[in-house]
């Protein structure tokens, strides 16, 4: 049986969240709820499809996934500017898979590089109800991964 | 004598990543670190480098672009080069192999898999290496 958009979408994260940063997402018991500031990784593609992809969480997870991509003993260690850098590497990764398990091995994708971002509360709460947004709740935390196709 | 390897990629998490993974390997390795092709042609061109490990997607100077150079230097064209990517495009991963890239290492990968595609490439010997990392 074919796999829904949404499910090969989030497949493809929760594999590569789990090999990359260590952590195990869940798309059930999801909270929008976001506390303290949160940034926005996002990153434009062009193929024979082109869109856009966004990858939003918390700051303090963003330094955890780094902390857990770098093998790091102590949060302390994490500059902001190493989480954002670990953030970006992340969605670029998830960005690469996520492509290929959509649309297959032969169509060629450019992904741009990462740029990251600041969100307002505004921006938040805008990106998760957005409907091509999925949330999950990665360590306690909420996760928002939004693939947008160009009509 | 160690080999010496050149670790090119903008995001310093990969380029750590790589090195820490190398190091408790325990492969006999000099490290060189560049954050795009334009940095990585300055080291190319001031150290003997034994393997290249690139991403493709850089600022300044792209992994593709990078690659077309060494390619027409003689100095450098046979320098063994490794494509480390999230790239899911076996048609892309083709016309990088035809361009003279010995490999391409998929994102995310194992240690295992890193090191293993670096035995091979530079030709150690898995005694060799034991040997080595018992010396330490």
């Amino acid at each position: 049986m074919t796999k829904s958009r949404p499910d090969t979408i989030a497949d493809s994260f929760i594999r590569i969240v789990e090999g990359v940063a260590f952590m195990l997402p869940e798309r059930d018991g999801a909270d929008l709820s976001c506390r303290g500031q949160a940034i926005v990784a996002t990153m434009p593609f062009k193929g024979p499809v082109s869109g856009s992809m966004a990858l939003a969480a918390p700051e303090a997870l963003a330094v955890e996934i780094a902390a857990n991509m770098l093998g790091t003993e102590s949060n302390a260690q994490i500059t902001p500017g190493k989480a954002h850098d670990a953030f970006g590497e992340l969605l670029s990764v998830i960005g690469g898979n996520l492509l290929a398990a959509l649309f297959g091995n032969v169509p060629v994708f450019d992904c741009a590089i990462p740029e990251i971002a600041p969100m307002t509360t505004a921006d938040w709460e805008k990106l998760g109800t957005d409907p091509c947004a999925l949330l999950f709740n990665v360590e306690e935390c909420p996760v928002l991964l939004r693939f947008q196709c160009n009509a | 004598m160690p080999f010496n390897l050149l670790i090119v990629d903008d995001s310093e998490t990969v380029r750590s990543v790589i090195s820490k993974t190398l190091e408790l390997s325990g492969l006999d390795l000099g490290l060189y670190y560049a954050a795009n092709g334009r940095q990585a042609l300055d080291v190319l061109h001031e150290h003997w480098i034994d393997l290249v490990f690139t991403d493709l997607n850089m600022p300044v100077m792209t992994g593709m672009e990078l690659i077309e150079t060494m390619r027409r230097e003689a100095m450098l064209e046979k320098t063994s080069v490794v494509v480390v990517s999230a790239e899911g495009s076996q048609t892309r991963i083709d016309d990088l192999l035809a361009r003279g890239v010995q490999a391409c290492l998929h994102k995310p990968f194992t240690p295992e898999k890193l090191r293993a595609l670096v035995e091979d490439l530079l030709g150690i010997e898995h005694d060799e290496i034991k040997t080595r990392y018992d010396r330490r």
